[in-house]
């Protein structure tokens, strides 16, 4: 499991966020991904996969959604819940 | 359809006039029932013994722990698979059209995918408690049992039959556009297409793109209707149902479209299909076969899509050219605009109107030419696409 901080953490998933999923808008830790369309459910799998592997920690299936992963801010909440960032 | 809808709105007074609060979700059970048998005898004792064993079932594999679980899971998955084709099948042997794929029980379709997503539920562990008696208020629900939406055993349960004159008043809206998408727009519609259809060769190439355009719609105005007169029909009776189309003709492509359209059934293939499936292959093969793997789920999904329809050949097509369309969109059409097209052109194709506007026209094009496979057997399909062509 790699350990990483949670502003290193934050810092990758923008830059994740902007060079894989192509976000060019204003991306703020409140910007919906999902709900607003930015992230359809394909990017939502490689965001998944993502995380996974920058934290160590494992996602279940059922918890990928726009419940859990709509902003950035519920995406670190989420891992913070599961102890991986 | 008719005499039965005017039924459940005339009984509506009565329902909240006499029934008691706790009564309320076994009396709509027992109506539904009714309401079900009155269409087809057969089909009260098919639903009560399906509810029984699905009880025993999830009883047993909730019971179940580790490898037994998940066998005893896959077993109930089987048996459902088995119903939901022999009922195709078999509808099909009676000789019905392509479009309406046939089927020899009513609403045994969704009953399968819902019973289905319980099974996985519990075989998952995520759901332990489903009571026979919510069971099956929740499988015969009358508003949703023949043609959806698809609500999850969650959300369905989680609610009870309370009064709302708010909602009442909505869902009597709601009927009121169902009916006039499906019995007029989506009527019409048809009676227009059918004639096309049948003798491609008697039109010109131009009315025969006018007419699949007009079969997107027929189809959207269809499903849209009878999902409006569900969801109407359910509120009227106290219960929120989910919706099941988001403007899909506004979706900027056909991944978006799809998630727009029919989105219980959409929904349910995510959450069972293409999730699940997605992630193990993505774990498989490492962040190097990431993509392949989305088009893998991709490409499931969207064949079951078709293959929802009925177990025929055109079926098939359809799922793979939509997958096809998919999986361009969602998996390649990004690095390929970024390695053909200047950036500018790129930024302005995503950002202008003019780009959003041609994006759909294109989207709605797609899913209107292959919308053909629905509606004939794949010769035909053909010969009509031809003529299309002026070949």
């Amino acid at each position: 499991m790699q350990s990483m901080s949670p502003q290193a953490l934050r810092e990758q998933l923008i830059d994740f966020l902007r060079t894989q999923m192509d976000i060019e808008d204003d991306l703020t830790i409140d910007t919906p991904l999902v709900t607003n369309g930015l992230i359809d459910s394909v990017g939502l799998m490689r965001l998944a996969a993502f995380l996974e592997s920058a934290t160590g920690t494992t996602i279940p299936d059922a918890d990928i959604n726009a419940g859990h992963f709509d902003t950035i801010r519920q995406i670190e909440g989420y891992l913070a819940g599961r102890g991986g960032a | 359809m008719l005499p039965g809808l005017f039924a459940a709105l005339a009984l509506a007074p009565l329902y909240w006039l006499v029934v008691p609060a706790r009564w309320r979700r076994d009396v709509l059970s027992g109506a539904s029932l009714c309401a079900l048998g009155l269409y087809d005898a057969r089909l009260v004792p098919l639903l009560v013994a399906v509810t029984l064993a699905l009880g025993g079932a999830l009883h047993v594999i909730v019971a179940s722990d580790g490898r037994r679980r998940g066998a005893l899971g896959a077993a109930t998955v089987a048996l459902l698979v088995a119903l939901f084709v022999w009922n195709k099948q078999a509808g099909q042997a009676l000789g019905v059209l392509p479009s309406q794929s046939g089927v020899v029980f009513l609403g045994i379709s969704f009953l399968v995918l819902k019973a289905t997503g319980v099974v996985l539920d519990c075989a998952r562990g995520t759901l332990r408690d489903t009571p026979l008696r919510d069971l099956l208020a929740w499988l015969v629900f009358l508003p949703t049992y023949p043609s959806g939406p698809m609500e999850t055993f969650a959300h369905f349960r989680g609610q009870a039959s309370t009064w709302d004159r708010r909602r009442a008043l909505g869902g009597l809206e709601r009927i009121l556009l169902g009916l006039v998408k499906a019995l007029v727009f989506a009527h019409y519609l048809g009676a227009w297409i059918d004639p096309i259809v049948a003798a491609p060769e008697a039109a010109s190439p131009a009315l025969l793109l006018l007419a699949l355009y007009a079969l997107a719609l027929r189809f959207y105005f269809d499903l849209a209707g009878y999902s409006d007169l569900a969801i109407g029909l359910a509120a009227l009776y106290g219960y929120d149902i989910a919706e099941n189309f988001d403007r899909p003709f506004a979706a900027r492509n056909l991944a978006q479209l799809w998630q727009r359209w029919h989105m219980t059934l959409t929904g349910w293939l995510r959450t069972y299909v293409f999730t699940p499936l997605t992630r193990a292959l993505m774990r498989r093969s490492g962040a190097a076969g990431d993509r392949l793997a989305v088009a893998a789920g991709l490409l499931a999904t969207l064949l079951l899509i078709g293959l929802w329809h009925g177990l025929r050949w055109n079926f098939v097509v359809y799922g793979l050219l939509q997958a096809a369309a998919v999986i361009w969109v969602s998996v390649f059409a990004r690095d390929a605009g970024r390695r053909l097209l200047a950036p500018g052109l790129v930024r302005w194709w995503r950002t202008s109107r003019i780009g959003y506007a041609l994006s759909v026209w294109l989207t709605v094009t797609f899913f209107s030419l292959t919308g053909i496979f629905i509606l004939a057997d794949v010769m035909p399909a053909l010969r009509y696409l031809r003529a299309m062509c002026g070949l």
